[in-house]
């Protein structure tokens, strides 16, 4: 069975009929003049969805919440202008996926802006002929493997004073663009990052991607500021499926690290470092709810596993860099807290064999992961070592 | 250019010593959006023993420039001096190490004159440019200003005393000789000061995010610091002068916390001993700052802030005897002529503005019928309240309350239906906000 995933607009009158028989659920993000209030599951009866039974499924909160923004309450400081913007896809050998992506971001509302596409060490010319094929889209070619080689090649390239990025296999909403924008009033903003959620739910694999892995970071703006907010626990801001940089970032505090994320021995954590420098310099990051967009998650059962084991490789890489490059003590206490608060408590579920088969399995790729970060980052900056010197040497 | 005609703005800027960085502040109010005789500008030397008069007044500039010297005596006073050489109706004050935006004299002005209420203050936008800090004062800093502002950037902020930075604000000269500017004792917090006076003189105040010129920060550790000390004088002075104002002070503030109660003590009974722990805790943020441990180096800083303000309170007081007493004399608190204004919002929410400008209260008492929806006491030190604060209270503050209110009321009277605040029927930017029975939150 699976999950049918679709927008519900509060103010306007609903209900669904002949929903096609596979599906048991709908997953519904309900939004209140365009900003999204809460994401509610709902079991589909007869093939149909009525509008009380998804406004009943509301919490306390979202209700709150939709009150305010219908109220004007939730309104916020406008920006007397937005600064100028390029749309960044980061890309590698996904064509079909791109092409979904590129054809969102056409489709945007909002102001003028480029795009570009980023295509990273690609095996062949598919996606560059896509993309040629495209009108006002810019092709790029990063021979360099790694995400993060591929986002400071777009920080190179753009024009705008803001750029947006969104992964290859996402789609933006209408309003993302906008709603990023809006947010860079004060220049102590360097960075936005938005709410993903999930394209579909057509597969057994990529409901438990959404269970275990889910992008959603709750639907309350919130600023983060490093009076308040570690900034070595960068895990609540976002991911870089969805954010947003100011180009000027790569003179106040550094480009993104080439040895971490996709593409490299780390797997992942290139978003959340640069979380990290950014509040540890005193910038702040605004998590903005409003700026949506849209993950498909893989269907192929072991992604999952293969996913968590990146993410704990990449935070314990990223924690090694921080140590390392930025001299900040602080990891040790992180390390610690995430062990005593999380990880100790499901390793001993899984020692005593409670809980869902896949609950174990998650927490050994996990830990697996972990343990690999330190080794995986030393290993990464060497490899960077050696292509230059092979290059210049 | 006629240099004669009377222009719409004074910019008034004190400066001592700082040559390189006035004529960075002139050649940014070189390249303002509006017309070149809208606006002049007086420097004030107050007292520059450097070369800051010859090299201001060589400068070629397309605004009048009137540059008086005065002998050195604190900002205070050369502000004032500079208020009485301006010409036009409206005084800007703008420190000498802001490098003014295209807009901001245009931004000042457009505020005024779209004014609804008066008088008017409007206080400018500053972002922070660090010159030469490091380390975890770095970080701190940046946030430290940016927070300030975005306080008084929320819709329906009420205005404090506090919110009057003289770093870059603006209100008509006549207010400004009315008050007699600014109080030359002070040689800190002389901003809070004129603040508070302009409230009770029944200013509004107003932020521009527009009206913004970059500041160029060089203040360090060690000054900051300093600043306490000076703070904790001026802090008894203003208790001492407004005694309703002392309990929004930090030393009248009753919720000390056990250190801080315990700084107090060890400041005015043995300073020696708390000059020796301050000295390790020094050593102790030298360790913290190098390991970018922030959460204690935050500690540590707030303590010893905390130890400089308090030798500042001991400094300007006459014993602890007198600072007690000082706490005690402000708590028999505001007196009864600022009893709140019970406001029923049975009438609909633009009766209830009306009201509210009208009477311009300290505090008021919400009401829906029976109903309670919620207090806003009378604070000392804050701007009386006007209608501009009621939509945003009632969406912010009051929401749940609210609805709940006159749901409950709508029930009561038979009212049925979908919720008012469903599509279409209710635009609530206008006109009242009706009732809602059925979508009130549950708790």
């Amino acid at each position: 069975m699976a999950t049918l995933v679709f927008d519900w607009e509060w103010t306007a009158p609903f209900s669904r009929l002949g929903i096609a028989a596979h599906y048991s659920h709908a997953l519904i993000l309900v939004r209140c003049r365009n900003a999204p209030i809460e994401q509610v599951t709902i079991p589909i009866a007869d093939q149909r969805i009525e509008g009380t039974a998804i406004e009943n499924a509301l919490s306390a909160g979202a209700c709150h919440l939709r009150d305010r923004i219908l109220l004007g309450g939730d309104d916020r400081e406008a920006a007397a202008t937005l600064p100028s913007a390029t749309v960044a896809v980061c890309t590698r050998d996904r064509p079909d996926d791109l092409q979904r992506c590129l054809e969102g971001i056409l489709d945007l509302d909002g102001p003028e802006h480029e795009v570009l596409v980023i295509d990273n060490c690609p095996s062949d010319d598919r996606t560059e002929a896509l993309v040629r094929a495209m009108p006002r889209v810019r092709y790029l070619r990063e021979p360099v493997a790694g995400l993060n080689h591929a986002r400071n090649r777009a920080l190179r390239e753009a024009s705008g004073e803001v750029v947006v990025f969104i992964d290859d296999d996402a789609v933006p909403d209408r309003h993302w663009l906008t709603a990023h924008l809006a947010n860079y009033i004060q220049p102590i903003v360097l960075c936005v990052t938005g709410l993903t959620v999930p394209l579909e739910l057509e597969h057994p694999s990529q409901e438990e991607f959404e269970q275990y892995s889910s992008f959603i970071r709750g639907f309350e703006r919130r600023v983060f500021d490093p009076m308040r907010d570690d900034p070595l626990t960068p895990g609540a801001i976002g991911a870089g499926v969805n954010m947003s940089v100011r180009r000027s970032l790569v003179e106040t505090v550094g480009g993104f690290d080439g040895a971490l994320d996709a593409g490299t021995v780390t797997k992942s954590g290139g978003d959340h470092e640069m979380y990290s420098r950014i509040l540890g310099a005193g910038y702040r990051i605004v998590y903005e709810p409003r700026a949506i967009n849209r993950h498909r998650h893989r269907n192929s059962p072991d992604e999952l596993e293969k996913a968590i084991e990146g993410y704990g490789t990449g935070a314990y890489a990223a924690m090694t860099r921080a140590l390392l490059v930025d001299g900040e003590f602080g990891v040790f206490r992180i390390a610690w807290l995430w062990f005593r608060h999380a990880q100790a408590k499901a390793i001993l579920r899984a020692l005593l064999r409670r809980g869902p088969e896949v609950d174990r399995r998650m927490i050994r790729a996990e830990i697996r992961g972990c343990l690999r970060g330190p080794w995986a980052y030393l290993r990464s900056v060497r490899n960077i070592r050696r292509r230059k010197l092979l290059r210049y040497g | 250019m006629d240099r004669n005609s009377t222009p719409q703005a004074s910019v008034v800027i004190a400066t001592f010593n700082r040559a390189d960085t006035v004529v960075r502040t002139l050649t940014a109010l070189a390249r303002q959006s509006v017309a070149a005789g809208t606006f002049e500008v007086v420097l004030v030397s107050d007292g520059c023993v450097d070369d800051t008069v010859a090299r201001a007044s060589a400068m070629e500039l397309p605004y009048p420039l009137t540059i008086v010297e005065q002998e050195n005596g604190g900002p205070a006073l050369a502000r004032n001096t500079g208020a009485r050489s301006a010409r036009a109706e409206l005084l800007i004050f703008l420190d000498d190490d802001i490098n003014a935006a295209p807009d901001f004299v245009a931004s000042h002005l457009a505020r005024h004159r779209n004014a609804v209420r008066h008088p008017l203050v409007v206080i400018g936008y500053l972002p922070t440019r660090l010159a030469t800090q490091s380390g975890l004062y770095a970080s701190a800093l940046r946030g430290w200003w940016e927070t300030i502002f975005d306080r008084m950037a929320e819709p329906g902020h009420r205005f404090t005393y506090r919110d009057l930075l003289s770093g870059n604000f603006s209100l008509p000269a006549a207010l400004f000789r009315q008050l007699g500017g600014f109080e030359t004792e002070l040689r800190c917090h002389e901003d809070y000061e004129l603040g508070y006076r302009l409230i009770e003189a029944g200013a509004c105040f107003s932020f521009s995010r527009e009206a913004s010129g970059v500041h160029e920060e060089r203040t360090d550790f060690a000054r900051s610091l300093r600043r306490q000390y000076d703070e904790g004088v001026a802090n008894v002075w203003l208790a001492r002068r407004y005694p309703p104002l002392t309990r929004t002070l930090r030393l009248g503030n009753f919720h000390w916390s056990r250190i801080s109660r315990l700084a107090q003590r060890l400041a005015f009974t043995s300073p020696r001993l708390a000059a020796l722990l301050a000295g390790g805790t020094h050593v102790l943020l030298g360790i913290a700052d190098r390991l970018r441990l922030r959460r204690v180096w935050r500690r540590l800083s707030d303590l010893l802030l905390m130890h400089n303000y308090w030798r500042g309170v001991v400094a300007g007081a006459d014993g602890r005897e007198e600072l007690l007493r000082l706490i005690a004399a402000s708590e028999q608190s505001y007196n009864d002529d600022h009893a709140p204004l019970v406001i029923d919002l049975q009438d609909g929410v633009e009766a209830a503005e009306q009201v509210l400008d009208a009477r311009r209260p300290h505090g008021i008492v919400l009401k829906w019928g029976r109903n309670i929806i919620g207090t806003v006491p009378a604070d000392p030190g804050r701007e009386q309240l006007h209608a501009g604060y009621l939509r945003p209270l009632l969406c912010r503050d009051f929401a749940d309350e609210y609805l709940r209110a006159a749901g409950l009321q709508a029930v009561q009277d038979g009212g049925h239906g979908r919720s008012a605040l469903a599509p279409s029927e209710t635009a609530p930017s206008t006109g009242a906000v009706a009732p809602s029975d059925r979508h009130v939150p549950a708790r």
